[in-house]
C-alpha cells in the first residue's frame, strides 16, 4: 500500500501524458447538482479519478452570536479528505494541509458571494474528498461554487478553478496526482470567468516569467471549458422545471 | 458530533402519534417496513473496497483500506480490524464540526461489534507471519445525509464494502512479506445485518426517519448473523423496554434480516458484472 | 441594445443578460451597462425594460406584512423566539401575543406558548440589523392547536408559479379542511383526518414537484379526492 511509483515517462516522445492526454487537455469532468437532501445546496464533482462532494448550509444563524458581523454574512469552509481517499489510509483528524486548503478555498469563493445580503448570518461550506487524484483544491472550488448557486445564494459570478503545472519542461493543464507529485511546478488558479477576476493563485516549484505567462493562459483555457460544464450542470437540473413553467 | 436536536413541532408529533395508533406512519409505511434500500459497491476504485448505501434519504459511504503492520500483543496470530464512523456536518444541520463525539464513537463500536461477533471477517486468516506481520483492515464510515437510522445504513455499508473488497496477494519468503500485483477478496465468512427499532409511545417501529427519531423514547438495534443468531444488541436513549417488547423486536429483526441479506447478495452479484 | 437572454430563459450567476440602457430589477447586478444575473433562476423582463431574475431557490427573508407559520423555539421572560424557516428568527413580545396587560412576575410564558407550539403570525417590523418582530394579535392569527405542519423550501410557488397556489383553493373546495400557507414555505392543514396521507402527497407535489406534466397530475389527484 505504498504511494504510486514514479512512472518511467511523464511525457511520452509523442507528447502524451501518463493518462494519454495532450498537454492542454482537461480530464473528463462531470458535475451532479443537488445530490444531498439536507443541505441547502450541494454538488458532486468527478474529475478524472477525483470524487468530491460539497454541501452548503446557509445563510443561517450563527452560534455563538458574537462571531457574527453586523453588516454581512461570514463564510466558513471545511475541506476534509476521508481516510480511504488516498493510497495510504489517512488519519481522520484534520492535517495542516487540510487547514490551509480550507482557508484558501474559502478565500477563493468569498469574493463571488454577495455577503451584504445576509448580515449576521453564516454560510457554511463542507467539502469531503471521497477519492483524490491531484487537483483536489481546484475541483473543490469548482464544485463548491455550483453548490452555492444551488443553495440560491446570490453571487457575482461562478468561481471556476484548475491547476496548471510543468512536467519534463512542458506546461500541462489539470495535473493528476502523479504529475503533481513528480512534476517541476504546480500552480492552482481560480477565477470569476465573466468578470475576469482571479480569486486564488498559488504555486510551488519553479517557473520563469515567460512560463508563468503561458501557464496563466493555459489555465484560462481550462477555466473557460470548466465554466461551461458548471453552467450546463446547473441548467440541466432545472430544465424540466423551466419546461413546466412554460405551460 | 451532534448538538441538541431540532424541535419537532407539537402538531407534527401529535399527528404522528395519532397515525401510529392506527398502525400507520407519516410516509405510509407499515410499522415493520424498511424504506427503499440502495447498495452500490466499488465506487471508490482506489480504495480496497467501498460501498454507498441509501435507506430512504439517509446516505452513508464506507471505505476499506488495508495495511500491513505488527499485531497487537494479546492477539499475535490475528489481523487487526479498525472501525471508525463519523457524523460529519455535511450530512445534517445538527452535526457540528469537531472531533468525534459520543454518538460517533457509539456508532463505530456497534458496527465493529456486529462484524466481530459474527466473525464476518476472519481475522486469523489475516495473519501473515504470526507475531510479526498481519493485515490491518480499516473500515471508515461517513454519513452523507442524515434522515434517521444511521446505524443500519452504516452497518450495511460496512458489510457491503467488506464483501466486495480486494486486497493484494502476498508471498512470504524468509520471514519477509512481499506484496504482489494480483488481488484477492477478504476472508468474509458471514454477512451480519442490523435492524433498528424506535419506541414511540409504546409502539415499536422499524427504520425510523429523522423526524421519528425526534419523538422516540428509546431505540434498540439487533445484529443478526447468517444463521439467524443474535450477534449484537444495543439499546439507546433514556426510555425503557419491557421483556415482551424486546423478544418481539428480536423476532422481527430475524425475519427482516434475511431480506436485508438478500439485498447484499444481489449487490454482490451485480458488482461482478 | 442587445438582450442575450429573453424572458423565460434559465440563467446562472455571472450570465450577462443584456447590455444597454435598461433598468436593474431584482436578482440583477449592474456594472456599467452590463446587467448580470445574481442567481440561478429565470429571466423576467418587464415591459418598461426592467430586467429581473427570479431565483429557483428562495431564501426566505421576512417582509413587513408577511403571514408566516412559525415554531416556538425558545421561551424567555418577556418574549418568545420563533423559528420562521429563515436565517433570521422571529421575536414575539408578550404585548403582541396577549390582549390584556399581565404581570410578568406572576406568570410563566410557557403556559401560553411552549417550545414546539405552532403559530400563524404576521411580520410587523424588520430591518436587517435586528431580528424580525411578529404579532399574533390580529384575527386569523394565533396558536394552532390541531392539525399538521408541512415544511417546504420557500420556492417558485410564491413567485413564478403563483397559479399553483390557486390549486390549494381547489382542494379546500373539494374536501372540508383549512389550509394555511405561510410565505415562509410552511403549510398547516386543519381537519381532513381521513384523507391526510393523500393531502400530504398533493401538497408536497404542489411545492416540490416541477417535473414535466406535474401540474396536470396534481389536478387529477385533486379531482380524485
Amino acid at each position: 500500500m505504498r504511494s504510486d511509483k514514479k512512472p518511467v515517462q511523464l511525457i511520452s516522445p509523442e507528447g502524451l501524458r501518463v493518462d494519454g492526454r495532450r498537454p492542454d487537455e482537461l480530464r473528463p469532468t462531470r458535475i451532479e447538482v443537488g445530490i444531498l437532501k439536507n443541505a441547502d445546496g450541494s454538488a458532486l464533482i468527478e474529475q478524472g479519478k477525483n470524487k468530491i462532494i460539497v454541501a452548503v448550509y446557509g445563510p443561517r444563524e450563527l452560534h455563538p452570536k458574537h462571531l457574527a458581523l453586523p453588516d454581512r454574512a461570514i463564510v466558513r469552509c471545511r475541506y476534509h479528505m476521508v481516510p480511504f481517499s488516498v493510497p495510504e489510509r489517512k488519519s481522520p483528524a484534520p492535517t495542516r494541509r487540510e487547514i490551509e486548503l480550507s482557508k484558501v478555498i474559502r478565500e477563493a469563493l468569498e469574493p463571488a458571494i454577495i455577503l451584504e445580503a445576509f448580515p449576521r448570518t453564516t454560510i457554511d461550506i463542507f467539502i469531503e474528498v471521497l477519492q483524490a487524484d491531484g487537483g483536489t483544491r481546484t475541483a473543490s472550488i469548482t464544485a463548491a461554487s455550483v453548490a452555492l448557486a444551488d443553495a440560491g445564494i446570490p453571487m457575482r459570478d461562478l468561481v471556476t478553478a484548475v491547476a496548471v503545472g510543468k512536467v519534463n519542461g512542458t506546461l500541462v493543464l489539470d495535473l493528476n496526482h502523479l504529475e503533481d507529485q513528480y512534476g517541476e511546478a504546480d500552480m492552482p488558479v481560480a477565477m470569476m470567468p465573466s468578470l475576469g477576476q482571479i480569486t486564488l493563485l498559488q504555486a510551488d516549484g519553479i517557473l520563469t516569467i515567460d512560463e508563468f505567462k503561458k501557464a496563466l493562459e493555459l489555465a484560462m483555457k481550462g477555466i473557460k471549458q470548466l465554466y461551461e460544464i458548471q453552467k450546463v450542470a446547473l441548467k440541466e437540473k432545472y430544465k424540466p422545471l423551466a419546461q413546466e413553467l412554460k405551460r | 458530533m451532534s448538538k441538541p436536536e431540532e424541535i419537532i413541532p407539537k402538531l407534527k408529533k401529535e399527528t404522528m402519534l395519532s397515525l401510529l395508533d392506527r398502525g400507520e406512519r407519516i410516509d405510509g409505511r407499515g410499522l415493520t417496513e424498511f424504506r427503499d434500500i440502495k447498495i452500490e459497491t466499488n465506487i471508490i476504485e482506489r480504495a480496497e473496497g467501498s460501498a454507498l448505501v441509501s435507506i430512504g434519504n439517509t446516505m452513508v459511504i464506507a471505505g476499506i483500506k488495508a495495511n500491513i503492520g505488527t499485531p497487537f500483543s494479546d492477539t499475535p496470530d490475528e489481523g487487526v480490524q479498525i472501525v471508525h464512523a463519523e457524523l460529519i456536518p455535511l450530512a445534517s444541520p445538527v452535526f457540528e464540526p469537531g472531533p468525534p463525539g459520543e454518538e460517533d464513537v457509539e456508532l463505530s463500536r456497534v458496527v465493529d461489534r456486529v462484524i466481530r461477533s459474527a466473525k464476518a471477517l476472519n481475522l486469523k486468516k489475516l495473519a501473515l507471519i504470526p507475531g510479526r506481520r498481519v493485515w490491518y483492515i480499516y473500515i471508515d464510515i461517513y454519513a452523507l445525509n442524515h434522515d434517521g437510522n444511521l446505524i443500519d445504513a452504516s452497518a450495511l455499508a460496512a458489510i457491503a464494502a467488506l464483501m466486495t473488497a480486494k486486497i493484494p496477494k502476498v508471498q512470504i519468503t524468509n520471514n519477509e512479506v512481499k506484496i504482489l500485483e494480483e488481488k484477492e477478496p477478504l476472508p468474509i465468512e458471514d454477512l451480519p445485518v442490523t435492524v433498528t427499532f424506535a419506541k414511540v409511545s409504546d409502539k415499536l417501529i422499524v427504520d425510523p426517519t429523522y423526524e421519528e427519531e425526534l419523538v422516540m423514547d428509546a431505540r434498540i438495534t439487533f445484529g443478526i448473523n447468517g444463521k439467524g443468531e443474535i450477534c449484537t444488541i444495543q439499546k439507546g436513549l433514556k426510555g425503557t423496554f419491557t421483556l415482551d417488547e424486546v423478544l418481539y423486536a428480536a423476532n422481527v429483526a430475524r425475519e427482516l434480516a434475511s431480506k436485508l441479506r438478500d439485498l447484499l447478495i444481489k449487490a454482490k452479484e451485480s458488482s461482478k458484472e | 441594445m442587445p438582450i442575450f437572454f429573453r424572458s423565460g430563459s434559465i440563467v446562472t450567476p455571472g450570465d450577462i443578460i443584456a447590455e444597454g440602457s435598461y433598468k436593474a430589477g431584482t436578482g440583477i447586478s449592474r456594472s456599467d451597462n452590463k446587467f448580470m444575473a445574481l442567481y440561478m433562476g429565470i429571466v423576467k423582463i418587464d415591459p418598461d425594460g426592467t430586467i429581473n431574475v427570479i431565483p429557483f431557490k428562495n431564501i426566505y427573508i421576512p417582509k413587513v406584512g408577511d403571514i408566516v407559520v412559525g415554531k416556538i423555539r425558545d421561551v424567555g421572560v418577556t418574549s418568545w423566539l420563533v423559528d420562521i424557516n429563515s436565517p433570521y428568527p422571529g421575536v414575539l413580545l408578550i404585548s403582541e401575543a396577549l390582549s390584556k396587560p399581565i404581570d410578568v412576575t406572576k406568570i410563566d410564558l410557557r403556559d401560553y406558548l411552549d417550545i414546539g407550539d405552532v403559530i400563524v403570525a404576521k411580520v410587523i417590523e424588520f430591518d436587517l440589523l435586528r431580528d424580525p418582530m411578529l404579532t399574533i394579535k390580529e384575527s386569523r392569527l394565533g396558536k394552532v392547536t390541531q392539525g399538521l405542519l408541512l415544511e417546504f423550501q420557500p420556492s417558485l410557488v410564491y413567485t413564478v408559479l403563483e397559479k399553483r397556489l390557486k390549486l390549494i383553493e381547489l382542494i379546500k373546495k373539494k374536501i372540508k379542511c383549512d389550509i394555511i400557507v405561510g410565505k415562509n414555505g410552511r403549510v398547516v392543514i386543519l381537519g381532513a383526518q381521513e384523507k391526510l396521507n393523500q393531502l400530504i402527497r398533493i401538497l408536497t407535489m404542489i411545492f416540490q414537484d416541477f417535473s414535466p406534466g406535474s401540474t396536470i397530475r396534481i389536478k387529477s389527484y385533486i379531482e380524485r379526492l
